[in-house]
């Protein structure tokens, strides 16, 4: 997809909120930010897009999975979680922040690929590889997960579900 | 899923930025990272910061950078690099109480590991673990130390490239930590210590 060019801060601030998407840890975040700037600054330059940044973060968060350099936390499983069930949690509205800590790397990326980086779930497969099927999984145990956070679970169950055979 | 409902989401993710500080110091560090590799030089050049400024300076005539980056001194870079990455405050990927151990748990350094010959800095701190991390984007090793009285310092050692030429020796005084730089065989040596 064709991209305007943007500024070097652009691009960097977007190259982090997606680190962080992955990582949720703000310093590994930083760090696969400076790790993906050296590589594509090195070798595009003022040339580089967001595609290119974005896909040379993921890389970069992939290649340090691999060599064991960045914790994954397991989300803690579903039944571990004192479910509420249909009530709102306790104390008002739970933080979105601790929420999506429950979520995996690839649950949160998918999320934010799809609500702010707006591409469709068919354009993220192409991204990470993967098929529209899993990517449909994976935005639909996302949102399982955060229907405890109060606002977002109105809005969720008063959204009509269109992602279900159908390219958004 | 209607983009509309995930508001909540797209403002948390929108609020998250990288503040002045981080943002010019991973453009900083490209920018020193491109000094000292392989590019023509026509005249010789004693300071690979002036190079890094003379650059700034055409970009920033030229608009290609949308914000003003300070031109880098090498030292300073260092010391607020050396200092932040000690407030990241890491976990170590190896553990270790040798810098042989030390040496044969990060294999991808591709430089030899070693103790600083020199007397002074490293008096009194033990080794206990380290992990990989990268000092004016070149690969560096950070190492975990404490003392007898429990405090917790980082070492940083990384091969003296030409990018790391400026840096000069010596010790950085801050509210919270001091930070000592010294040379050492063709390696870099810095040393972040809390008062």
């Amino acid at each position: 997809m064709d991209e305007p060019a943007e500024t070097t801060q652009a691009l960097l601030q977007a190259a982090y909120r997606y680190a962080l998407a992955l990582t949720h840890h703000h310093y590994e975040a930083e760090d696969l930010v400076q790790e993906a700037w050296l590589r594509v600054w090195r070798k595009y330059g003022e040339q580089c897009t967001r595609p290119l940044l974005l896909s040379t973060v993921r890389n970069r968060f992939v290649d340090g999975l691999r060599r064991g350099r960045l914790a994954t936390f397991e989300p803690v499983k579903d039944h571990d979680l004192s479910d509420p069930g249909d009530q709102p949690v306790p104390g008002g509205s739970a933080d979105l922040d601790v929420l999506l800590a429950y979520l995996h790397a690839e649950e949160r990326e998918a999320l934010f690929l799809h609500v702010v980086e707006g591409q469709t779930t068919a354009e993220i497969a192409v991204f990470t590889g993967t098929t529209r099927g899993t990517v449909l999984s994976r935005l639909h145990r996302a949102r399982e997960r955060l229907r405890r956070h109060p606002q977002l679970r109105r809005e969720l169950d008063s959204s009509v579900d269109g992602e279900t055979g159908k390219q958004s | 899923m209607s983009r509309e409902t995930e508001q909540p989401l797209r403002a948390y993710y929108l609020g998250q930025r990288l503040d002045e500080t981080a943002l010019s110091r991973i453009h900083e560090n490209a920018l020193l990272a491109e000094t000292g590799r392989d590019r023509p030089r026509p005249r010789p050049v004693r300071k690979p910061a002036l190079v890094v400024g003379l650059v700034l300076a055409l970009l920033l005539g030229a608009g290609g950078l949308a914000w003003r980056v300070a031109v880098p001194d090498a030292t300073a870079h260092i010391d607020a690099e050396v200092r932040t990455n000690y407030a990241k405050d890491l976990e170590p990927e190896v553990r270790a109480d040798n810098f042989a151990e030390l040496a044969a748990g990060l294999p991808r350094l591709g430089f030899a590991l070693a103790p600083s010959t020199e007397e002074g800095p490293l008096t009194g701190w033990q080794v206990t673990g380290g992990r990989y991390c990268s000092l004016a984007g070149e690969l560096a090793a950070q190492i975990n130390l404490s003392d007898a009285r429990g405090r917790q310092s980082l070492l940083y050692i990384v091969p003296l490239v030409e990018a790391l030429q400026a840096v000069e020796p010596g010790v950085r005084r801050h509210a919270a930590t001091d930070v000592h730089i010294w040379r050492d065989a063709q390696r870099l040596y810095v040393q972040a210590i809390p008062k």
